[in-house]
């Protein structure tokens, strides 16, 4: 029985070179094109969790001049797990180009 | 900050031989409108002068480190937030006498200052509830409300409806519920003792 394709007119996917620990990047990560689009992804990222720490900081000023303490630190906490996981994101894949 | 393609180039390219001295060629309206605009390009250009050799180009990584420190700094906001909400008030709240026990018939209400002079509660006397007190100030702005005798609480500045029962937004612009009043009774007295903000 002949094996059903997609997009039969799509040029054909080479899987992934395969690591230890599962798929790698593709060969040319370490080019030009692919250090623009890891720090541009990045730059997404972190962009993302600024604009949910500002709803956070937004609420979190709404609720103390509403007189309201009790989720303060609730958000602090959530705003803390932001910069935590900006911090990875920005720091984590270059030491990953680094060592490869 | 855009990297703009170096203008001496461009203006390298567009720079052609003139043609022999003698050879009478007239220019056609092609060649005419590219002179016009190669001439008031240039003349932008020496009016907005772009000082290309001082210029610093900011990199994607520069941007990666600055919303890295940027979410640094809101997350430190945020703390100190956290920290001023959880600050210890002021002194401790006296209880307040409000009202004698028996002296508000049902569907009466009365005004009262608590937990300082600047601010006031309302006292109602509710049928088959008893005795409830709110800040009477309004949490959409401020105003202050009034019971009706329908066991709701009124603001007549924007029309906004509480539940005289709880305390929470029937209709209107607030969102929020009115702060409550906790009550202690004590030789017959009815005192105000907490404002509980919800």
């Amino acid at each position: 029985m002949r094996e059903r394709v997609a997009n039969p007119d799509d040029p054909p996917v080479h899987r992934p070179p395969q690591g230890r620990e599962g798929p790698r990047p593709g060969p040319n990560f370490l080019g030009l094109e692919g250090r623009i689009a890891v720090v541009q992804g990045q730059v997404l990222i972190v962009a993302v969790i600024m604009i949910v720490q500002l709803w956070l900081i937004t609420d979190a000023l709404f609720q103390l001049l509403s007189g309201r303490s009790s989720n303060l630190g609730w958000l602090a906490l959530v705003s803390g797990l932001g910069f935590v996981l900006a911090l990875i994101v920005t720091f984590w894949p270059s030491r990953r180009i680094t060592e490869s | 900050m855009v990297q703009e393609a170096d203008p001496k180039d461009e203006h390298e390219q567009s720079i052609k031989p003139d043609p022999p001295a003698g050879s009478e060629i007239k220019p056609g309206p092609a060649s005419r409108v590219r002179a016009y605009r190669k001439q008031s390009r240039e003349e932008w250009r020496e009016e907005f002068p772009y000082p290309w050799e001082e210029d610093e180009i900011v990199t994607r990584r520069d941007t990666l480190r600055f919303l890295a420190a940027g979410s640094g700094a809101l997350f430190l906001a945020t703390g100190v937030l956290a920290v001023i909400g959880n600050l210890p008030s002021g002194p401790p709240v006296q209880a307040v006498a409000v009202a004698k026990v028996g002296e508000l018939a049902e569907n009466e209400w009365r005004v009262f200052n608590f937990p300082d002079q600047y601010n006031q509660g309302i006292l109602i006397n509710l049928p088959g509830k008893g005795l409830v007190a709110y800040s009477d100030v309004c949490t959409h702005l401020s105003c202050a409300v009034l019971y009706q005798n329908d066991g709701r609480l009124h603001c007549p500045c924007h029309e906004g409806l509480f539940d005289a029962a709880t305390g929470n937004v029937l209709a209107g612009p607030p969102t929020r519920p009115l702060p409550l009043i906790q009550l202690a009774i004590h030789n017959g007295t009815i005192y105000a003792v907490r404002l509980v903000p919800r």
